[in-house]
């Protein structure tokens, strides 16, 4: 990687992303280029989805060169070569990555981790590019003790280890090993970078487009029922239950409120919020919308009198949906964890999972008794999500990650290569040579793993 | 330290540029006191880029493991004390938990680097059977040509056998001279070449002493202008050559095949029994002091005879066109 030339110069930078219309890294991608081309940098996007033969139909709109990381294999250093810096974006997913994992192993570069939890993306590597059994990679990474937490999960992996287990021990490595830095959306995940991945590592919030949003005016107090909802695909994590439990508790808020839940859902977990629903001590007025278009998306956001933002475990490295409902100035009702601790508490309503069903109760009865705190809170939320979450602020803070990598980064690469060749030796961790290098390192360069 | 592998590789690379080819030759300092540093060694080694050849020729452990796409081995020498040597006894590396693990770190890069050449060659059998034995790597025999041959024209043949070559225990000077004391009072010895140790150069001279070998053994201790090596060899009524276990032909007996003049040597000194057949181009003897000498007698008793095998020993060596053109066009094909 070239030297940074921060924002005085120009910067050659290779994006590599998932592009298709569908993808939230695609939406952000777009706006953290853009700010970057506005700051005078030349940015070439590299598409990193697998096998999808119809990516150029889905191909977002770009503002500057999009190439498929599949029609560079052949080439890579060539073609890299001619770049100051390359910037991968890592999610859990591999068929939006895959290119992103392979091409990071051959020309490393700066990591965007969209994902504290890449436990599916390595259940999908093990199988579709090492042709080995998830246990044996996640046993290279992890502690008996987490060994010990699969196996006890393995009757139900989806919910009992995905939604639930796997968030306390993280799989980094297998992804991230040459990475020369990391950037997380949120606090709670660098420590652990930190310390899985020994790379510098920052916390940039994640830039969202929420133009839609930010111009919608203040909710109003609903009329005879007012709306809360919830966004995205709906399964456990997204704690519908407890909201439904919620208002099913209380005559007053079942005649209040109205939940409407946009986002896909399986039938059978249809059914039972459906049940659960109508089977309440309060009969609940549950709307499950399904998938919806961004027109009905836009309009149920307009509608809305509140958002309920609930995770558990909160494994998600930054919340699209909490950007979008925080810049449309609809009270938000959050968890306490993960990302959402680093939103001021002064601006939501703040939901423990230990007391979930309560605290949301309570927030209702504030909703309902003072709704126009509620809105003032909305909007002031609004303005911070805003600066906060735009593509100029990522930008910005990025170039100046991108400058402190780019020093110490040809000996982190040196010092790696030092570590892959002698691992491949089979070499112990307490051979002398290995504190010599180092010595010699930090006598000839200083410490590069000083922060 | 400047011995065959050095000489070979200089040879190598004027070779190649005569055949049109740019061609440098980059010489990796290597220690390997103590073992604790042979690691090191090996990862310099490893994490060098040569990045504007086409070719690189990979001679001798650690520097034959700088990367390259496009890498073809001539395998002079693999870190003997971790394989055939470690099973004598005779290494450095320490039996210890380190120096097992080392000596696996050792077969490690070597696995690595023999799975990622496009070709090995092995300068002899030796060489090759090791290879095959410790690493199951098989590998083309390409002995190392004769360096300026045109230098060993044979000629008149005088009353010395000439031992030629570095001086030390390993190559058995000493034999020549102990057998010396049992050979009938016509023959005569030159030993020529450099002692690696002032005690190897001060144990030929306390023997030639000890025997009162002064009238009939000559020692010409140090770095000899070629020219001198030259006329030792082609004025010889023939050559000695002893050491133990040797992989190469070697140069003193390719010298001195080239210059027709027989070979005495013994039967366990590895690569040159190639080269020496008994009664044939030489004379191939146990590595014991009487036996030798009675090579020796047979070689001043029937002159005529010797002058015969010495000139087999240059049709069987022409006969092998072990020549540097057929060499060079092999390694860079």
């Amino acid at each position: 990687m070239g030297a940074n030339r921060g924002e005085a110069g120009s910067m050659k930078i290779a994006w590599y992303s998932p592009f298709s219309q569908r993808s939230a890294i695609a939406a952000f991608s777009v706006e953290v280029v853009e700010a970057l081309q506005s700051f005078g940098h030349d940015v070439t996007i590299v598409r990193s989805e697998m096998g999808d033969s119809s990516w150029a139909a889905t191909c977002r709109p770009a503002s500057c060169e999009v190439v498929d990381a599949e029609d560079i294999d052949n080439h890579l250093n060539q073609f890299l070569s001619r770049f100051d810096t390359v910037i991968y974006n890592v999610g859990n997913h591999i068929e939006n990555h895959y290119y992103c994992l392979k091409h990071q192993a051959r020309f490393p570069g700066v990591t965007l981790l969209h994902d504290f939890i890449l436990h599916h993306l390595l259940h999908e590597w093990a199988i579709l590019v090492e042709k080995k059994s998830y246990f044996d990679l996640f046993r290279l990474e992890a502690s008996s003790e987490a060994l010990k937490a699969f196996t006890r999960a393995s009757a139900d992996l989806g919910r009992l280890w995905f939604m639930s287990e796997a968030a306390k021990h993280p799989v980094l490595r297998f992804a991230l090993a040459d990475t020369l830095g990391v950037v997380t959306h949120a606090k709670f995940y660098a420590a652990p970078c930190e310390a899985k991945l020994h790379c510098p590592v920052t916390t940039i919030p994640l830039a969202y487009p929420c133009e839609f949003e930010k111009q919608l005016p203040p909710p109003q107090q609903g009329g005879a029922k007012s709306r809360v909802i919830t966004i995205g695909d709906v399964n456990v994590n997204k704690r519908c239950e407890s909201v439904i439990r919620a208002l099913g508790n209380s005559a007053r808020h079942s005649k209040k409120w109205q939940y409407r839940v946009i986002g896909n859902i399986g039938d059978s977990y249809r059914k039972y919020l459906m049940e659960l629903a109508n089977n309440a001590p309060h009969k609940v007025d549950l709307e499950l919308l399904g998938k919806v278009d961004e027109a009905t998306l836009q309009d149920e956001l307009k509608h809305a009198n509140a958002i309920s933002c609930l995770r558990y475990p909160v494994v998600e490295g930054a919340s699209a949906s909490i950007i979008l409902s925080l810049a449309s100035a609809r009270p938000t009702l959050v968890s306490r964890g993960g990302c959402y601790d680093d939103i001021p508490d002064h601006l939501v309503y703040r939901i423990g999972y230990e007391r979930e069903v309560e605290d949301l109760e309570a927030a209702f009865i504030n909703l309902e008794q003072d709704y126009h705190s509620a809105v003032q809170q909305g909007v002031k939320a609004r303005h911070w999500a805003s600066n906060r979450h735009s593509g100029e602020q990522y930008a910005r803070k990025l170039l100046l990650f991108l400058g402190m990598v780019a020093g110490p980064s040809p000996i982190l690469r040196l010092a790696d290569s030092v570590g892959k060749h002698l691992t491949c030796w089979n070499c112990s961790s307490d051979l002398p040579l290995i504190d010599e290098i180092e010595g010699e390192i930090v006598s000839l360069f200083g410490d590069p793993w000083a922060k | 330290m400047h011995g065959g592998a050095e000489n070979l590789a200089n040879y190598l690379v004027s070779h190649i540029s005569q055949l049109g080819h740019q061609v440098r030759l980059l010489r990796i300092p290597f220690c390997y006191e103590p073992a604790a540093r042979i690691s090191g060694e090996m990862l310099a080694c490893r994490m060098m880029e040569i990045e504007e050849a086409d070719l690189v020729i990979g001679l001798k452990f650690p520097a034959y493991l700088i990367p390259h796409p496009n890498k073809v081995l001539w395998l002079v020498h693999q870190y003997r004390q971790a394989y055939d040597m470690w099973d004598s006894g005779h290494t450095n590396i320490p039996d210890t938990l380190q120096g097992h693990a080392l000596r696996g770190s050792i077969f490690e890069a070597d696995r690595e680097c023999f799975e990622n050449v496009n070709d090995i060659f092995a300068i002899s059998p030796v060489t090759q059977d090791r290879l095959k034995r410790y690493n199951d790597v098989d590998s083309k025999l390409l002995r190392t040509p004769l360096n300026g041959p045109e230098d060993f024209e044979p000629g008149d043949y005088g009353d010395y056998i000439f031992c030629g070559g570095r001086i030390n225990a390993i190559k058995r000077q000493h034999l020549l001279i102990e057998a010396m004391r049992y050979t009938r009072s016509d023959t005569k010895l030159v030993i020529a070449g450099p002692a690696d140790s002032p005690a190897d150069a001060k144990r030929l001279h306390r023997l030639v002493e000890r025997f009162s070998l002064q009238s009939r053994v000559t020692l010409e201790i140090g770095f000899l202008p070629r020219q001198r090596i030259v006329e030792l060899t082609t004025n010889s009524l023939a050559a000695a050559y002893l050491p133990i276990d040797e992989e190469s032909l070697g140069y003193v007996s390719m010298e001195a095949n080239q210059a027709a003049r027989a070979v005495l040597t013994v039967d366990d000194s590895g690569g040159i029994l190639d080269l020496v057949s008994d009664d044939h181009t030489g004379w191939v003897r146990r590595p014991e002091p009487k036996e030798i000498a009675d090579a020796i007698d047979r070689a001043f008793a029937n002159k005529n005879r010797t002058i015969d095998m010495g000139r087999h020993a240059r049709q069987e060596w022409i006969k092998k066109e072990i020549t540097w053109e057929r060499t060079v066009e092999r390694l860079v094909a």
